[in-house]
């Protein structure tokens, strides 16, 4: 027994490590599975807020690039606007149109902290849950789809990146029905990403549009994903590997927006109702 | 109380500097294989004197802050705890006839270059190995993680060596 004790004593800075290492995994293990809240995230307010401030100075840098994407996309908008449309006769007159209606909102927001250096990418924005912002929203830019809210707090939010290991949505090409998964492999570069699950008798050739299947609720459907680069059958099965290009340049990512889906609870209790049955 | 607020305006310096200069640094395709930590500069010059416990609560909170700025889940506050761990046994393994010991400060002009720079690599290569064995989480990516851990270990001690030598004056005899 009082062996026992000395051998203790003796390792007792060992276990003292020990000890303070299983708090630490146990943060780890609570991050990084993606449903829960991370207990350390750049949307806690001290962090946000350096950020904020670093990025108003930062912001000026990239001003002339912004610009001219914002104003691509000011004339984009303006060539769908309503005053562009002649009237087709003088008989018809629209009564309330009720064909459409209104699915998803946009929220301009700004990326105040970005990384691609890492396998598990975050990016954070300067809108939090004062602006309505929500786990599980998409994120987009003008070019295509950024990735999806993870953390919120009040004024500040963190985004999982599509240069993220984690990340995994449906997409599809524009002109095919075929379905494959989106994903980020360790060995893919920044700008590349991976489609996997899409069986060989599809032929996808270089040049195609990627683009979202909407499946999920997070993203409208036909959002743009990317371009293809390459295909390859995938060994040991009937599916081939997409390789992509994103639309999205992560290197500047700067002006985005935070898609809202209202029908999202919906969609969500009936595929619950599916999993329950 | 010099030496404590000396401390704490260090640790707060180092953060901002590595968050907010050292991880804007672009290596271009070069950032997958290099990361540069300097901050662990803090844990390298921290003062003999004080208990290696205490030492290792103050490495626990220097990487879980790390760990809130670049939302990496508590990876950097794991290396840092083992950082602390390996450092009191490899202060009594490399003091000879100049101990490493009761130092307010761990610098180069404390010890010589070569004795110093063989702390700092050692200690910087077990904090990177833990660092991105952690990441990777698995024995498979073994050549890509001692890979890393080199080239990270080499780019790290160079800045935090080169940074010493600006930064802090020689000692008076």
């Amino acid at each position: 027994m009082k062996n026992l004790f000395l051998f203790f004593n003796k390792i007792r800075f060992l276990l003292f490590f020990i000890v303070l290492q299983l708090f630490v995994f146990f943060l780890i293990q609570r991050n990084s599975s993606y449903q829960q809240a991370q207990i350390l995230n750049s949307s806690a307010g001290m962090s946000g807020w350096l950020f904020q401030k670093k990025n108003s100075v930062l912001q000026y840098f990239n001003l002339k690039k912004e610009n001219e994407i914002l104003a691509n996309q000011n004339a984009q908008l303006k060539q769908e606007a309503f005053f562009n449309y002649s009237i087709v006769s003088e008989n018809l007159i629209e009564i309330n149109n009720d064909l459409y209606t209104k699915q998803y909102l946009f929220q301009p927001a700004t990326v105040i902290q970005n990384s691609t250096s890492r396998d598990k990418n975050i990016l954070t924005l300067d809108i939090g849950t004062t602006k309505h912002t929500k786990p599980e929203m998409g994120v987009v830019n003008s070019r295509g789809i950024v990735g999806f809210v993870r953390n919120v707090s009040h004024h500040f939010s963190t985004v999982m990146s599509l240069m993220n290991t984690e990340f995994k949505i449906p997409v599809k090409p524009l002109n095919d029905s075929c379905i494959g998964t989106l994903q980020w492999l360790p060995a893919d570069k920044v700008n590349e990403m991976t489609v996997k699950g899409i069986p060989s008798y599809f032929t996808i050739s270089k040049g195609d549009t990627i683009i979202t299947q909407g499946g999920s609720g997070i993203f409208p459907q036909g959002e743009m994903v990317g371009v293809v680069t390459q295909t390859k059958p995938e060994a040991g099965s009937n599916n081939q590997v997409v390789k992509i290009k994103t639309a999205v340049d992560f290197y500047a990512v700067h002006h985005v927006f935070v898609v809202n889906n209202i029908y999202k609870a919906e969609l969500d209790s009936v595929l619950q109702a599916i999993r329950q049955e | 109380m010099n030496l404590i607020s000396a401390n704490i305006f260090r640790f707060v310096g180092l953060i901002l500097l590595q968050v907010f200069v050292v991880n804007q640094i672009d290596l271009g395709f070069l950032n997958s294989y290099i990361s540069l930590a300097v901050y662990v500069s803090f844990l390298l010059t921290f003062s003999t004197n004080i208990s290696k416990y205490v030492t290792m609560l103050v490495a626990l909170l220097l990487g879980l802050s790390i760990d809130m700025f670049l939302n990496t889940d508590g990876i950097h506050a794991s290396a840092c705890l083992f950082l602390a761990l390996v450092r009191p046994y490899l202060l009594r393994r490399i003091q000879t006839a100049n101990p490493l010991e009761n130092v307010q400060e761990l610098t180069v002009y404390t010890e010589d270059i070569q004795k110093y720079s063989l702390y700092s690599v050692l200690l910087l290569g077990a904090f990177f190995f833990w660092l991105f064995l952690i990441e990777e989480f698995s024995l498979l990516a073994l050549p890509l993680i001692l890979v890393k851990t080199v080239l990270s270990t080499i780019f790290t001690s160079l800045l935090i060596i080169i940074g010493q030598y600006l930064l802090y004056r020689k000692l008076k005899n």
